[in-house]
């Protein structure tokens, strides 16, 4: 760096002979004698002697030799001194950089040499290798405009400048420093307007620099300047805070004078003039005490540090701050506010004054201002506050009642002092009954049991003791105990929160009225209320203050005389109604011939809340109440739900009060038939049931009566058995149609009735389907075929939808298979495994009836349309008829078909 | 002898739970004064005493570090006992621990930030002396109630710092040495930006030291058995 302002330096230099060489010889350079900033005011002043009158001037910023002024200038020599001196305003603080100023003197057409350059060095020389910002802590007029510049430091680069938070553009002055312009300022605020320089490290870390303050502002004003006099002889300028930069010129008072007024930016002066006892500013009272401070006044003096007040006509002002202290909390602070008391007083050089009407035992703070009465100016200052602190005073007397709350019962109670009634801390109380002992109680009793009966008058005496002695006694006598039965109660209702109450006068009121009003029903220690009113008096409103939404209470008016109060009247009321707190109690839901009965007793009177104007009955259904009765008296507290099918059933019973429901009670109840009716149920109703359903059988089958014959005792033809079967039994003797031949076959599951017939089980069917039947053929065909004869192949198909009918109970199959004259005869019904061994016997000798019928009967092929049909017992004709393309008849439509008397 | 080992066990304990329990109220004290430092900090901002907005916006990346340095697993995993690896407000800090040794432990870390508190006492007094003698300037009553506020429970902070090491003083390894700690009470350079911007370094190391005090008495605090329960019959 320095190698860098010696180059510059030895190059403005060396310019030095080339100018010489155009210069002529009798214009010599002007020897420079003194250069010299003035860094405040941002000037260079430059000294030099010469014997010429007009000059060349060259200033640069040294380092980059950037020429800032190149100016011709006519400057006389001094006759004194015979040098020449000129002065030049930077816009730039001269501390920004280095500046080179050099001379030449010149004349209309030539100029001479230039002298040697002189620099003065800036802030931004390598010696301080610091940052810094230029100028400091300037104040400028709003509207200036002005430069700014940062000198970086070593090692770092110059990044930005900020002013009010807006980068400036700025221009390179040297290495390290960069100057900015900012034009048309606007005012600052009373910390002034930051300029802030930014650099960037070698690490390329952007950061604060360095910067400045400007403060941008006004010249003074004129407004509200005075002067005035506080030690009725000299001026003074008014008001007094703008002392600094006000004054009045001329300090001995006089009619005229001259107000002057400075800052930074300006000068402002004026010129008035006024009397001297119109412009009196009293200074504050001196040394203020309170001298015969007592309970109830006090006495303030003071002393004038100025002579001349002690004759002057003043008023003076008083200010007690005092008692009843409320603060408001305000963030941080605390702002208290007292109760302001001012008192005015007059006199000539006034220095004390008696303060009246206080209260004893009181804290004050006192504080004095006076002012001339002579046409008067302003208050003077204000003393210094002075606390004073009255003495004690007996307190007043006690509000004292007696409440009776029983026959033999009572209290009595009295109002607590009040800070302005008990007139300094209160030690006790002390109480006596007529004819009875005394006590005393300490100060935070406010009331004492005592026992009395109505046969006698009971007076108890009440004051109350502070350290300055005892109150008036206060009396009160005991009212006789009536009970709220033994009189009308009139209902009460609330008004706003409070009860509004009127009253006949009575005559017997001398002493006026006493209202009380206690929570009802309440014994012992009770919030007991009361008011004492005139006798005029026949209205009262009792405030929300002492009453409690939702409690009822009991009001009652006393007439007042020398004898015991008198009970006047009672009302009973709530201040202001609220819905129950409770539901009603007990409720209970009992089943009754036509419905349900919902009983209930009403919630206690704590929890009522309100005077209960009814109820209301919901029925709960999936979670919705419906409403199916509203009672309005409240005196009833059952219901009949009728009209109810056998379920169960949720009621919800809900009080209500003028403020609403309550949450409501809630009872569940499952209707069930009662126990005759259970018997008809369970025992006749199965019953009759099944007698009419024997009466139905029986109709049916006598109406059927032929064809059950038929079905269940067919009449079987006498096997016809050659040989040794001499005499046939009787129903082989019916000969039936020499064409046909009844074969019965029955299902295998009903067969056990009939003996003869071979059950064949349906399992058993199935075992023989393994094991025997190898072709296929289902077991009951074969059954026939056990029975008619082996061959009958043609059939089986028949056979097949035979068995296909499963709910078939019996088939009669009146088939004579071609086949059955081959040797298989007529087999009675016995048991399967006879008839086994019996085909086995009767291959080729048995019984072989029928053979005409085989000239009668249809094709085989037409046969097995008809195998499976109902079929006679006694003709051998299928008594349905079926076509070869009907199915076989189902279960279903046989059992139709039965019913219909189709056999 | 039983019962001597049971007094033996349980004074440990209750010297725990001593430090546990003021531990949570030095912490809790912190914190407050952690906000009222922020809270001061703005309001000179506010005033116009502050350098915003140009030095807001050289600040902007210091000020990110500084509340990433915030978050709660940053500040319990990774608050090491290089407490000058923080970042620094512009001009360096004015409170360094350079001298400082033993500041592994948490215990120690507290003790060098005791010292470092103090230290930040002082400069505030210097700075509220130094705002009472420029007799020009009307502040506002908030401004200074809230630093009489700082100001209050900064000393308070010190001093329960004190009753917390002399409970602690069975777990600080080494001999407490005295303070470390250095700070820098004289405004660098000439006008009212040296000033202000000494300002700002003042206040910035009230945020700055009360955080940290903060977050090692939660740590002490946390890592203690909690305070007996109050018997209730």
């Amino acid at each position: 760096m320095q190698c860098c302002v010696t180059l510059a330096l030895l190059l403005s230099l060396s310019i030095v002979p080339a100018h010489g060489q155009n210069a002529l010889r009798d214009l010599p350079a002007p020897q420079i004698l003194a250069l010299e900033p003035d860094l405040p005011e941002q000037t260079l002043s430059l000294t030099w002697r010469s014997d010429s009158a007009l000059f060349d001037i060259e200033i640069f910023h040294t380092e980059f030799m950037t020429v800032v002024l190149n100016e011709t200038v006519a400057v006389n020599a001094d006759a004194g001194t015979g040098q020449h001196r000129w002065t030049w305003r930077s816009p730039l603080p001269l501390e920004c950089t280095s500046h080179s100023v050099h001379i030449r003197a010149r004349n209309q057409l030539t100029a001479g040499q230039w002298s040697p350059l002189q620099t003065i060095p800036g802030s931004d020389i390598p010696e301080n290798s610091g940052s810094y910002m230029f100028p400091q802590d300037k104040t400028v007029l709003v509207g200036s405009n002005m430069s700014f510049c940062c000198i970086v430091k070593e090692k770092e680069s110059f990044s930005e400048i900020h002013y009010r938070g807006q980068v400036i553009n700025a221009t390179r002055l040297s290495r390290r420093s960069y100057a900015v312009d900012v034009s048309n300022q606007p005012a600052s605020s009373t910390t002034g307007t930051n300029v802030v320089c930014s650099s960037n490290t070698r690490s390329g870390v952007q950061e604060l620099s360095t910067g400045a303050v400007v403060f941008v502002g006004y010249p003074p004003g004129d407004e509200g300047l005075l002067c005035e006099t506080r030690d009725l002889a000299t001026a003074e300028p008014c008001p007094e805070d703008a002392g600094k930069t006000l004054r009045c010129v001329s300090n001995v008072w006089e009619d005229n004078w001259t107000l002057e007024t400075r800052n930074p930016l300006g000068t402002v002066q004026l010129k008035d003039s006024a009397s001297l006892s119109d412009r009196v500013h009293l200074r504050a009272p001196e040394n203020v005490t309170g001298v015969q401070v007592e309970a109830w006044r006090a006495t303030l003096q003071w002393s004038w540090s100025v002579e001349a007040y002690k004759s002057l006509d003043m008023i003076c002002q008083v200010r007690l701050f005092g008692g009843e202290l409320s603060s408001l909390v305000n963030l941080h602070l605390t702002f208290q506010i007292r109760r302001n008391l001012l008192s005015n007083f007059t006199g000539a050089g006034l220095s004390s004054v008696m303060l009246e009407r206080l209260w004893p035992d009181e804290d004050y703070t006192v504080t004095v201002r006076c002012a001339s009465m002579h046409s008067f100016w302003r208050w003077g200052e204000e003393s210094a506050p002075f606390r004073i602190h009255t003495k004690m005073a007996r307190p007043d007397a006690l509000d004292v009642w007696l409440w009776r709350d029983g026959f033999h019962t009572g209290r009595v109670f009295w109002k607590p002092l009040s800070v302005r009634e008990s007139h300094g801390a209160l030690i006790g109380f002390e109480l006596s009954q007529s004819g009875g002992a005394s006590f005393t109680l300490p100060p935070e009793n406010l009331s004492l049991p005592i026992t009395a009966d109505n046969s006698s008058d009971i007076i108890v005496t009440v004051a109350a003791r502070n350290p300055a002695g005892l109150s008036p006694a206060s009396a009160a006598m005991a009212p006789a105990y009536i009970a709220d039965s033994q009189l009308p109660v009139s209902e009460l209702l609330g008004t706003g929160g409070s009860f509004q109450l009127s009253w006949q006068p009575d005559a017997s009121a001398s002493r006026g009225y006493v209202v009380e009003w206690v929570p009802a029903g309440c014994r012992g220690q009770c919030r007991v209320n009361w008011r004492k009113l005139p006798e005029a008096n026949s209205s009262f409103s009792v405030e929300p203050g002492s009453l409690e939404d939702g409690v009822r209470f009991t009001v009652s008016l006393y007439a007042l005389s020398d004898l015991a109060p008198k009970l006047l009247h009672r009302w009973t009321g709530f201040s202001r109604e609220l819905t129950p707190i409770e539901s009603v109690r007990e409720l209970s839901a009992n089943q009754t011939d036509s419905g349900v009965l919902l009983s209930w007793k009403p919630a206690v009177m704590e929890h009522q809340r309100g005077f209960i104007r009814g109820y209301t009955i919901y029925k709960a259904n999936a979670g919705h109440l419906n409403l199916i009765a509203n009672i309005s008296n409240p005196d009833v507290h059952s219901f009949s739900v009728k009209g109810l099918s056998l379920s169960s059933y949720k009621f919800v019973v809900k009080a209500y009060t003028s403020a609403g429901e309550d949450m409501g009670a809630t009872v569940t109840i499952k209707l069930q038939m009662d126990s005759a009716e259970m018997l008809f149920v369970g025992i006749l109703v199965p019953l009759a049931s099944m007698f009419c359903f024997i009466i139905l059988i029986t109709i049916c089958c006598y109406r059927k009566r032929e064809w059950v014959k038929k079905a269940f005792y067919p009449e079987i033809p006498g096997p016809k058995v050659p040989g040794g079967w001499s005499s046939p039994q009787a129903p082989l003797d019916v000969k039936p149609s020499p064409h046909s031949l009844v074969h019965i076959v029955e299902t295998p599951d009903r067969d056990f009735i009939k003996e003869g017939l071979v059950p064949v089980p349906e399992e058993e069917e199935e075992d023989e389907n393994l094991e025997v039947d190898s072709d296929s053929e289902p077991g009951l065909l074969r059954y026939y075929n056990q029975v008619i004869g082996s061959s009958a192949s043609d059939s089986s198909a028949s056979s097949s939808a035979s068995v296909g009918s499963t709910h078939t109970d019996i088939t009669y199959a009146g088939i004579q298979s071609p086949s059955s004259s081959s040797g298989a005869g007529y087999r009675p019904q016995t048991d399967p495994n006879d008839a086994l061994r019996a085909q086995d016997e009767e291959v080729n000798n048995g019984y072989k009836p029928q053979c005409s019928w085989q000239m009668d009967s249809p094709e085989p092929e037409n046969l097995s349309g008809s195998l499976g049909s109902p079929t006679s017992v006694t003709s051998s004709q299928f008594l349905i008829p079926e076509s070869s393309e009907e199915k076989p008849q189902t279960a279903s439509s046989w059992f139709h078909g039965f019913l219909s008397g189709k056999s | 002898m039983d019962s001597a080992a049971e007094s033996d066990t349980a004074a440990p304990v209750d010297r725990s739970r001593a430090a546990a329990a003021a531990a949570e109220r030095s912490a809790a004290l912190a914190r407050l004064l952690h906000r009222d430092c922020t809270l001061l900090l703005q309001r000179y901002e506010e005033l116009g005493w502050g350098l915003k907005p140009g030095v807001a916006l050289l600040l902007s990346e210091f000020v990110t570090q500084d509340d990433s340095r915030l978050a709660p697993a940053k500040l319990l995993g990774t608050f090491t006992s290089d407490l000058e690896s923080l970042p620094s407000p512009p001009g360096g800090r004015l409170v360094t621990l350079a001298q400082c040794s033993g500041t592994a432990s948490t215990a120690g870390r507290l003790r060098v930030q005791r010292w470092a508190l103090h230290h930040c006492l002082k400069l505030l007094e210097r700075l509220v002396l130094s705002e009472e003698e420029d007799e020009e300037e009307e502040e506002e009553e908030s401004l200074e109630a809230l630093r009489r506020t700082v100001r209050d429970r900064l000393s308070h902070l010190i001093h329960s710092t004190a009753e917390l090491m002399r409970i602690m003083k069975d777990e600080v390894e080494e001999e407490p040495e005295g303070d470390c700690a250095q700070a820098e009470d004289e405004v660098e350079g000439a006008g009212g930006f040296a000033v202000k911007l000494w300002t700002f370094r003042v206040l910035h190391e009230l945020v700055h030291w009360s955080e940290a005090a903060s977050h090692t008495l939660h740590t002490i605090h946390m890592g203690r058995p909690p305070p007996a329960q109050e018997q209730i019959l």
